[in-house]
């Protein structure tokens, strides 16, 4: 790579095409991104006609934009409204939406905006310093190891979701028996379909994490009376936290978008087991576990920061292999293969201008983000909550219908959003947390695809004790479910003690 | 006199009524159905064709994606929708297979084909890692050890699964099938050594073979592949196999006649045309634009070949 | 760790979360047992013999056993949580949940409505009926309020349709 085409490549995309390009692809992904129901994929495929008839640069740049924006916009309805619209918002929500109804939606925003700028960054160091090396070490990954990390995840959030634990454990086998619907990913027999074909395809998790969340929140406001205080405050409460406060989060901020940019460099994985990881790793770690989930800035901070550093991380395998990790890359992938460029390993050696522009875009994308997100998105986003609440009510409502249909266009998933709005609203009711079901709906197909595909292929269990990285996370895995059990059988035993 | 003079008019003016209704055919956005999630195949070749038959029809082409059901809820869609031409889709091998394997399928019998868009072949891809240099040294030690060659391919009844079993059967060979969700795992999986082998389409694991990381060891399809013209058929290589996916573009059944005329040669007309074939194929997509009629025998053809392989893995809950 | 022992203790003392816990594990027993019934009775290939792969119905049935499990356990709890503790005067009663059945019966009306009217006219009418229904208690006619909650439905549905090209 000579320098005159470095400096070639970097003067093209601070031009003002390109940076006009990169500024719309931002605006629009901030505004889709903020819809509950609408993915970053969806948004990049309204996109993808636009592209054909551009350069493969400025076609990049346009789509990297509206990708990173719209993954940080993702926590702006999660925060707001309580409905995540990715399964990567499902954990800001837990404190994101605490402190707005404590009438810090903005410091939430903004936190959020940081925490996400800089996962995205991390994760772009990663990308452009060790993309190869990485790749290598995503390919060991296989499907022991897979699911011995979605075991590990599932044990993190057992571990990270408070309350009793009886109610927890019939929370998560329900999430994982909701995870069992539709056709077996290995011998493609229907599950808990009921004999409709609707349900075959399975439970899809955004209309879930919809009603789960987002009905149920608003169900729960609805029959409390005018005198209770308002579900989010409309403050005058700063939005920018102090400087000394964000420096408290510096090691929240590396140790999270680390998790995120591995996570999402290994194909499929998905940004769900990232911030899981990720929210449960800074509980464990935390001097004070007990206030995550009450509003704290830390458990906003852990999950975006882990959820953007997921686009770096995806990027690699895209840019290496080839291989798309998710169905957001796969869109990138159409994007170049329309262009006739076709990713692969070749790509750094043939194609050198084109990685370098890929790198340059996702930066300019990450700081247009930072600044129109900042200084137009998070005050037009506050205004939101200026909306009396009775109106807001309906809205939020009526988008959950809007959203859970917008996924897949299909209308079952609006049944299923109303269906676990019910149930989330249930839940609330009874004081059964709610995250073990999300997670064990997300996390459960997994786990059980990798560890029969394991067994398919390996014949027995023991495979998980003979590769390190498998017997390290399944080791890690029981500690951490057995842990309390032991902790909670010698406290009885000294009660028992005592009262004799 | 008269009556002839009457009874001219009027002939005439129901020829002009019939033209008149073909010649304003298109007079809306026509929607197009795709039954899989935006990105994947189905979606972006749907794309290209849409951009494309909306210049040569005038008005535009909407893509509607529908995900869910493993592709049913789309084809549900489309079938359901109304007979006239302003709703149309894309179909490929796995809406096929689910007739016999799924619940409440969507008959081929509920769709009118309007024009065929192209195959895309299964190929066989081995690890650079493994022993398997030519397609005889593949199929010998499959026959050497039945059942202990891991092969990855898509969950049973997927594309990919299809090419694999269609192999085992007119080979004489058992592998031990690892399904994976999709392409990009199987390949990832191909990569890292869980598999030995993969039945994908040759375009997933071309830059790998260029790359020395796989050996793409013969094309299950009658000619060779157009991106990769050194590597041989199953067929010259002496063994007949003839598998893989492919893509027609469809509308709902009892279409008018003359509707499904004025698509069908505009969808011929869009996929011959020099342009649209070296868009898709520098994106990788083989295109063989063939009309309604000769689009049904290609689909009819795949059906009778693909039921006794899906009777013999026992996939059949809904029998012909 | 000490936060879910606490927890645990609460919930042994106070009525009404013996309650919950008497309700939640009848119904996780009743879930439990319900879908064992559809799970054992299907037929296909379910329950064939996968050679190396377990199965399809090997997890459906560990998970059945772990959910029958906590419901039972849920149930004991109450049961003895209901010996320890005694029946407080402040249980709010059903009836107080109205909105939300409300609410849900309203969104529940969106699918058989779009049918009717279409998905704009549907939203418009469901968007008005919330907000008067949201704003029940509030010192606003209600008849600003149907007008700005239809508008919103409105708005949303344009949003989508438009902006997203849904096919609603």
């Amino acid at each position: 790579m000579t320098y005159d085409l470095l400096s070639t490549i970097i003067y093209n995309l601070f031009s003002p095409y390109m940076l006009g390009l990169a500024l719309i692809g931002v605006v629009l992904g901030l505004v889709f991104g903020a819809l509950p129901g609408v993915s970053s994929t969806m948004a990049l495929a309204v996109m993808l006609p636009f592209t054909y008839g551009m350069e493969t640069a400025p076609a990049m740049v346009l789509m990297l934009a509206v990708f990173f924006s719209s993954v940080y916009a993702g926590s702006v309805s999660a925060i707001l409204l309580n409905i995540p619209g990715t399964p990567g918002a499902m954990i800001t929500l837990l404190d994101g939406n605490a402190m707005a109804r404590e009438g810090k939606a903005a410091e939430a925003m903004a936190y959020a905006l940081i925490a996400s700028i800089f996962g995205g960054i991390i994760g772009w160091i990663f990308l452009v310093i060790l993309a190869p090396t990485i790749a290598t070490y995503a390919l060991q990954f296989g499907s022991p190891e897979y699911a011995a990390v979605v075991l590990f995840g599932l044990a993190l959030v057992a571990y990270a979701s408070s309350g009793d634990m009886l109610r927890g454990l019939a929370a998560g086998a329900m999430g994982l028996i909701i995870g069992l619907v539709g056709r077996d990913q290995v011998t493609d027999v229907p599950r808990f379909t009921f004999g409709t074909a609707d349900l075959q395809g399975g439970i899809d998790i955004i209309p879930l994490a919809i009603g789960l969340f987002g009905i149920a929140e608003v169900l729960s406001l609805l029959i409390r009376s005018k005198t209770d205080t308002p579900a989010v405050a409309v403050s005058r409460a700063r939005t920018w936290p102090k400087f000394s406060e964000l420096l408290g989060e510096l090691p929240t901020v590396l140790r999270s978008s680390t998790i995120g940019t591995f996570v999402g460099a290994i194909p499929a994985a998905g940004s769900a087991v990232a911030v899981a990881l990720a929210y449960a790793c800074e509980k464990r770690l935390s001097k004070s576990p007990e206030k995550f989930g009450t509003g704290i800035p830390r458990g906003v901070v852990a999950p975006e920061a882990a959820n953007n550093a997921c686009v770096g991380g995806a990027l690699i395998p895209m840019l290496t292999l080839g291989i798309p990790g998710d169905s957001i890359t796969a869109v990138l992938i159409g994007v170049l293969l329309l262009h006739g460029l076709r990713p692969g390993p070749g790509l750094f050696e043939n194609q050198p201008d084109l990685v370098v522009t890929i790198y340059g875009a996702l930066f300019v994308a990450i700081l247009l983000t930072a600044l129109v997100a900042g200084l137009i998105g998070i005050p037009v986003y506050r205004k939101i909550l200026a909306i009396p609440q009775r109106l807001l009510t309906a809205a939020v409502l009526v988008l959950c219908l809007l959203g859970a249909y917008a996924v897949r266009n299909a209308v079952v998933d609006v049944w299923v959003a109303i269906f676990f709005g019910a149930v989330g609203f249930a839940f609330i009711r009874l004081n059964i947390p709610v995250l073990p079901l999300a997670f064990g709906a997300v996390l459960g197909p997994l786990l059980e695809e990798n560890l029969r595909r394991t067994l398919i292929i390996h014949r027995d269990v023991s495979v998980f004790f003979e590769r390190p990285i498998s017997l390290v996370l399944v080791c890690l895995s029981l500690a951490i479910l057995l842990l309390p059990v032991c902790i909670m059988g010698l406290s009885y035993m000294r009660k028992r003690r005592i009262h004799r | 006199m008269k009556l002839k003079a009457t009874l001219g008019a009027a002939s005439l003016l129901s020829t002009l009524a019939v033209s008149a209704f073909a010649q304003t055919f298109p007079e809306g956005p026509i929607t197009w159905v795709v039954n899989w999630p935006a990105g994947g195949g189905q979606d972006t070749t749907s794309r290209m064709v849409a951009d494309h038959l909306s210049g040569a029809l005038g008005v535009p082409v909407v893509i509607e994606n529908y995900d869910g059901a493993g592709g049913l809820t789309g084809m549900r869609e489309l079938a359901k929708a109304d007979a006239d031409g302003y709703t149309i889709g894309m179909l490929g091998a796995s809406s096929v297979i689910q007739q016999y394997t799924t619940d409440e399928p969507v008959m081929m019998d509920q769709l009118d084909v309007l024009s065929f868009f192209g195959p895309d072949p299964g190929a066989l891809t081995v690890g650079a890692g493994t022993a398997y240099q030519t397609l005889d040294d593949y199929v010998s030690a499959v026959k050497e050890a039945p059942g202990d060659v891991p092969n990855g391919n898509d969950p049973p009844g997927g594309a990919s699964y299809i090419s694999a079993a269609i192999m085992e059967s007119a080979l004489g060979l058992e592998l031990n099938k690892v399904p994976y969700a999709g392409y990009a795992p199987t390949v990832t999986a191909l990569l890292g050594g869980e598999v030995e082998s993969a039945t994908v389409p040759l375009p997933q694991v071309l830059e790998h073979a260029v790359s020395g990381d796989v050996r793409i060891l013969g094309v299950m399809s009658g000619a060779r592949h157009f991106l990769a013209p050194d590597i041989p058929t199953f067929e010259e290589q002496g063994y007949d196999v003839l598998a893989g996916d492919f893509r027609a573009i469809v509308a709902p059944a009892g279409l008018p006649a003359d509707v499904a005329a004025i698509l069908s040669e505009a969808l011929i007309e869009v996929l011959s045309a020099e342009e649209f074939i070296t868009l898709a194929n520098t994106a990788g997509y083989m295109i063989e634009p063939l009309g309604a009629e000769e689009a049904s025998a290609r689909i009819t053809a795949f059906d009778e070949q693909v039921y006794p392989v899906l009777e013999e893995a026992g996939l059949v809950t809904n029998p012909k | 760790m000490s936060q879910t022992l606490n927890k645990y203790h609460d919930i042994q003392t106070d009525r009404g979360e013996v309650i919950n816990d008497i309700v939640s594990g009848c119904l996780c027993l009743a879930l439990a047992l319900g879908l064992a019934g559809v799970h054992f009775s299907q037929a296909g290939r379910l329950h064939d013999d996968f050679a190396r792969d377990p199965g399809p119905a090997l997890l459906p049935l560990i998970l059945l056993a772990a959910l029958g499990l906590a419901g039972g356990g849920l149930t004991l709890r109450g049961w003895f949580g209901l010996k320890k503790t005694t029946a407080s005067s402040n249980q709010s009663s059903l009836m107080s949940l109205w909105p939300a059945a409300l609410a849900v019966a309203l969104m529940c009306a969106f699918l058989p409505l779009r049918h009717i009217l279409g998905a704009a006219l549907a939203l418009c009418l469901i968007g008005a009926a919330l907000a008067v229904l949201a704003g029940r208690s509030d010192n606003v006619p209600w008849f600003f309020t149907a007008v700005f909650g239809g508008v919103i439905g409105l708005i949303l549905y344009a949003l989508f349709h438009f902006g997203l090209s849904v096919p609603l």
